[in-house]
C-alpha cells in the first residue's frame, strides 16, 4: 500500500468520489472540479489514463452494468482502494497538523 | 444533406510537432476554416464563419471495448472526433471563452502520454536501423562480387526513417523532462 503513496491528485479525486457511489467517467470529472470548487479540472487524458492506471494496481473495479446507458463504463471502489484512500488521508493530516503546528509557533 | 464545400490545404509535418499541428488547425478554425478530415500531407477543411473550434491531438493504441470507453469519455467531456492519422486522433471542442482545452492536466498522465509515443519511434526507429544494417551487409557483399547492387538506395531509405525516428524519441525526451 506504501508505495501507492502519495497519490497524484486526480488519482485521489477520482478514488474519493468512488467511496461515495459508483460512477461514470465524466461524473468523476464533474464532482471533483464541484467539490474543489472548480479548481481540480481533470482532462480527459489524464482521466482515462488514471482510470487504467487505478483498475490495473486494483483500486478500483469496473462495475458490470445494470446501467441504463450500457455505452458508458460504470467504475466502483475496491477494498483496496478503500484502503489507500484512508492511508493517504492519514498521510495528508499528519502533514497539515505538523504545518499548523509550527506556524502557530508550537514545537514540531 | 447540406452542401459542403470542401478546401483542401497541404502540409508536411513530422510527429513531434503535433503541438504545432493542433495551433494549426485552431488557428485556422478562427478564421473559419474548420479541419473536417485530417491526412498525412493533405488536410479537408470546411468553409463556416459562424463557427469555432479548438483542436487537440491524442495518441492512444487502443482498439475494441477500450477504445469504445476511451471515445466515449471524450465525447462526454464535449470532445468531437474528427478523424485519425497514424494513430493520432483529432479531436474538437466548439471554442468559448474560459473553457479549458487540455487533455492532458497532470504530470503523471503527460509522462506516459510522451513515453507512448516515444515507444512507437523505438520500434520503428530500431526495426528500420535493423534492417538498414543488414541490407548494408548485403549490399557491400554483392557490390564485392558483382560491383552491382540495387540495395543502396534501400539502405539509405531504412538509415533515413531509423534517423527520423530517433530525432523524434530524443524531442520528446527533451520535451518530457521540461514539462514533467
Amino acid at each position: 500500500m506504501k508505495e501507492l503513496l502519495p497519490l497524484t491528485e486526480a488519482f485521489y479525486y477520482i478514488l474519493i468520489v468512488l467511496c461515495k457511489e459508483p460512477a461514470h467517467g465524466y461524473a468523476i470529472m464533474q464532482e471533483s472540479e464541484r467539490m474543489s470548487g472548480g479548481r481540480v479540472k481533470i482532462g480527459p487524458g489524464t482521466l482515462y489514463t488514471a482510470l487504467t492506471t487505478l483498475t490495473k494496481k486494483g483500486l478500483i473495479e469496473n462495475q458490470p452494468g445494470q446501467e441504463e446507458d450500457s455505452r458508458r463504463k460504470l467504475y466502483a471502489i475496491t477494498a483496496q482502494g478503500h484502503k489507500a484512500v484512508e492511508a493517504e488521508m492519514e498521510r495528508l493530516s499528519e502533514m497539515l497538523e505538523n504545518g499548523r503546528l509550527i506556524l502557530s509557533g508550537g514545537e514540531g | 444533406m447540406d452542401q459542403k464545400a470542401y478546401e483542401y490545404r497541404m502540409r508536411l509535418s513530422f510527429a513531434w510537432n503535433f503541438r504545432k499541428d493542433k495551433e494549426w488547425v485552431t488557428g485556422l478554425s478562427a478564421q473559419g476554416l474548420h479541419l473536417d478530415k485530417p491526412g498525412l500531407f493533405r488536410y479537408r477543411f470546411v468553409r463556416k464563419e459562424s463557427q469555432r473550434y479548438v483542436y487537440r491531438l491524442d495518441y492512444q493504441s487502443l482498439s475494441g471495448k477500450a477504445l469504445k470507453d476511451y471515445l466515449a469519455l471524450y465525447e462526454d467531456a464535449g470532445w468531437e472526433l474528427v478523424g485519425m492519422v497514424v494513430g493520432w486522433r483529432y479531436f474538437r471542442k466548439p471554442y468559448a471563452p474560459g473553457e479549458t482545452y487540455e487533455l492532458y492536466t497532470d504530470s503523471t498522465s503527460l509522462k506516459q502520454f510522451y513515453a507512448r509515443i516515444q515507444t512507437v519511434f523505438l520500434v520503428i526507429g530500431m526495426a528500420n536501423f535493423t534492417i538498414a544494417g543488414t541490407n548494408a551487409i548485403n549490399w557491400y557483399n554483392n557490390m564485392r562480387e558483382s560491383s552491382y547492387s540495387s540495395l543502396g538506395g534501400v539502405v539509405w531509405l531504412n538509415f533515413v526513417i531509423a534517423a527520423l525516428m530517433g530525432t523524434g524519441w530524443y524531442q520528446l525526451e527533451k520535451r518530457k523532462k521540461r514539462e514533467t
